[in-house]
């Protein structure tokens, strides 16, 4: 199959170009925290320090890497559906379904091999700079020096290679096992809104959630409430992404409502293909889904620990979740002086989270930027056929961008409305856990950066929508039916 | 599409012979309860080797129902499906795959070529999928023979449709099968393309031996065959062979369906 990996590669790298960029940037950030490391590993004697920095740069690894995954499973979800009638046409006439799926994975795997080699030289050049931005910020001991690492190297090589196939394989699960002649139907209706291995999927990660937060229910801590808030949270962002499909048509037909009123044809077209593709609508929703929600937890868990951090009498411990610290979890009856050494501590620990939260959303945003542009190009773009007969029949290119302009609000709304959902379960869980009764709570969020992450990953859904849908109705409809 | 009327001359009995496809008591039903829907009612048919035949019908009477579970793409309901002396019902899904792609070749009204791989590529993709390496002279002679042997480092995008189907027709005989399938191979051509490729459909038959079974809506294409089976309701209600195989006596019976 070397060979058709290698043609399609040459052919169709403009596919892959958003996969490349996420495996490049996720091999360099894990090249990066490796080394660090590596190198606080080489200084640190007793393990404190290092334990310190795992705790951080391992949740900034780990946040980013299931990110990284679930970009790449969306974008190589995409691949497989654009290249739906070709499965369909070599399944016929006699390539196996191994054959092809081996052919899929060897294509993840050569782009992810170029982009981690690519993405790890970068991850060591930043290494040195973020090893001196970390200790001028006081989130690392000074001590560490800066210099080449070969397990960093090797860890964001192997991370994030694996990261790439793991998720190709995924993606080629579903369309492997459709039938030769209903992959070579392009126009067949989707039949199955829910998949089962999707279903059993989604069941998996809400039992899992479940799971993570009756243990961490066991241990008691305003520390131990947020880090269960953090992993029921991811949890559920998981099994909420496996059951967006479900959650398209309901959200598409409400959010398209106003465009139905406003813009009787655009608007009503707009609800119909929404309807109608609700695998396409999930996969675009997905990192809509993915940015907001684990956006807006990261910034509610921090804000929440600052908040109980500067009430010493009421938290004992500080929050390791969005940053690590050495300060002594004890608080007994303190003496003016002991309070005023506290307040300096945790003072430090509010800059450190600040520090941290910086560090984590950084790579978070710029991925989520990534993969909604990248999803959306990909999903509009495979419409040029479509776009072409309603252009052919008489729509205007207004007529049409209106369309996309609604279909992008069901997208942004159905990724919000899971996100909303997926944080406030988890807050209220918090709120169970804290103690803060929930009326409590709600002034210690965040809510004018929530609004801004809510408005950031609305706005990129209509130019992820709207750049790819110009460009296409750029072209005389003819050409495009011609091309395709 | 219309093509002109091909030599009478090239005709062949269609009787005589070992059956390349033989198809028994052949039903298949889509969907379950209420919504099933019967699209073949007990097919019995016999296909010699080394024939041309296609089948013709109107719209939804089970043509391409019946050369799916011929070509064991879909599975029939009940009846049975011998292909080549391979019966086709007890096979796994990998067998039947490596069935096709050993012993069938598909032609399709689409073409279905791999866009990223150019046209000697995709002629050579059953071998190589197959784990073969592809014989540099058979390979020259095929493409030559579709008159492709100039542009077989081209992409199909480069290509016109007629050119597109040629090298699709070249893809589905490079592994020597003994059935080709063809799905409207002229339907998307015009009437100079779709000629070269029924003329090399007929090649196949009489030069190569193998056996062609094309469904199609066009009687003059259909007048390439040696028989003409004519489906309604998915019944097979007629059959033509010898002298009747006119696009003149197609065209008359299938407007006696209504079609």
């Amino acid at each position: 199959m070397f060979f058709l990996v290698l043609g399609t590669l040459r052919t169709r790298l403009w596919q892959y170009a958003g996969v490349l960029v996420v495996v490049v940037m996720s091999a360099a950030l894990v090249t990066t925290l490796t080394t660090v490391l590596d190198r606080v590993h080489r200084v640190s004697a007793e393990g404190g320090a290092e334990n310190a920095a795992g705790s951080l740069l391992g949740l900034v690894g780990g946040t980013s890497g299931l990110t990284a995954w679930l970009l790449v499973v969306n974008t190589m979800s995409l691949v497989v559906q654009q290249r739906r009638r070709e499965i369909g046409a070599l399944r016929t006439i006699g390539a196996t379904s191994r054959q092809l799926r081996l052919e899929i994975v060897g294509e993840a795997l050569a782009i992810s091999l170029a982009g981690a080699a690519a993405g790890s030289g970068l991850g060591l050049a930043a290494a040195g700079p973020a090893l001196t931005w970390l200790i001028r910020n006081g989130v690392l001991e000074p001590g560490p020096t800066s210099g080449l690492s070969l397990p960093g190297f090797t860890a964001g090589v192997l991370c994030t290679t694996g990261i790439a196939v793991l998720a190709a394989w995924a993606a080629t699960n579903g369309p492997m096992r459709i039938s030769p002649i209903a992959a070579l139907r392009e126009s067949e209706v989707e039949r199955r809104t829910m998949p089962t291995g999707r279903a059993v999927g989604a069941l998996v990660m809400l039992g899992l959630a479940w799971a993570a937060w009756d243990w961490y229910g066991r241990r008691s801590g305003p520390h131990e409430a947020i880090n269960g808030t953090m992993a029921l949270c991811l949890l559920l962002i998981l099994g909420a992404w496996l059951l967006l499909p479900l959650l398209v048509r309901p959200i598409a037909a409400l959010s398209t409502l106003p465009g139905r009123l406003l813009s009787r044809y655009s608007g009503t077209l707009a609800a119909a293909n929404s309807a109608a593709a609700t695998r396409r609508v999930a996969a675009m929703a997905g990192p809509v889904l993915i940015a907001a929600g684990l956006s807006a937890i990261l910034l509610c868990g921090n804000s929440v620990s600052r908040q109980t951090d500067s009430r010493p009498t009421v938290v004992s411990a500080s929050p390791q979740t969005t940053a690590p610290t050495t300060a002594p979890e004890k608080a007994n009856k303190p003496t003016p002086a002991e309070t005023r050494q506290q307040q300096a501590q945790a003072d430090t620990r509010q800059e450190r989270n600040a520090v941290g939260l910086r560090i984590l959303m950084l790579p978070l945003i710029t991925f989520s930027a990534i993969g909604i542009l990248n999803t959306l190009l990909l999903a509009t773009r495979r419409r040029r056929q479509e776009f072409a007969t309603l252009r052919l029949t008489g729509s205007t290119r207004g007529q049409l961008l209106r369309m996309l302009g609604w279909e992008s609000a069901a997208v942004a709304l159905t990724g919000l409305s899971a996100a909303t959902a997926v944080v406030t379960i988890s807050l209220a869980g918090l709120a169970s856990r804290l103690p803060l009764p929930p009326p409590d709570l709600l002034p210690l969020l965040p809510w004018g950066q929530l609004a801004q992450v809510a408005l950031g990953c609305a706005a990129l859904g209509l130019l992820g929508v709207l750049i790819p849908g110009v460009l296409v109705l750029r072209v005389h409809p003819s050409q495009v039916a011609r091309a395709e | 599409m219309k093509t002109t009327q091909p030599p009478r001359t090239v005709h062949r009995p269609a009787t005589g012979r070992s059956p390349a496809l033989d198809l028994r008591s052949l039903q298949k039903t889509h969907g379950k309860g209420r919504q099933a829907v019967t699209a073949l009612h007990g097919i019995d048919h016999a296909i010699p080797s080394g024939s041309f035949t296609a089948v013709m019908g109107p719209s939804g009477s089970g043509k391409s129902t019946l050369l799916h579970c011929a070509a064991g793409l879909e599975r029939p309901t009940s009846g049975s499906v011998t292909l080549a002396g391979q019966e086709l019902s007890g096979l796994s899904e990998r067998q039947l795959t490596l069935l096709r792609r050993d012993r069938i070749g598909f032609v399709f009204q689409d073409f279905h070529l791999v866009p990223a791989l150019s046209v000697a590529a995709n002629v050579a993709l059953p071998l190589r999928l197959a784990g073969r390496r592809p014989d540099p002279h058979r390979l020259e002679e095929l493409l030559s023979n579709v008159g492709l042997l100039d542009k077989r480092n081209r992409r199909p995008a480069e290509l016109s449709g007629g050119q597109q189907q040629r090298a699709a027709l070249a893809r589905a005989l490079v592994t020597h099968p003994e059935v080709v399938f063809a799905d409207e191979p002229t339907g998307a051509l015009d009437r100079a393309s779709g000629r070269d490729v029924l003329k090399l459909l007929r090649d196949a038959v009489d030069d190569l031996g193998t056996t062609v079974v094309m469904v199609t809506h066009d009687p003059q294409a259909a007048a390439w065959a040696d028989e003409v089976l004519v489906l309604a309701d998915g019944r097979l209600v007629d059959r033509l062979t010898g002298p009747d195989v006119s696009a003149e006596t197609i065209a008359a019976r299938m407007a006696a369906l209504g079609v």
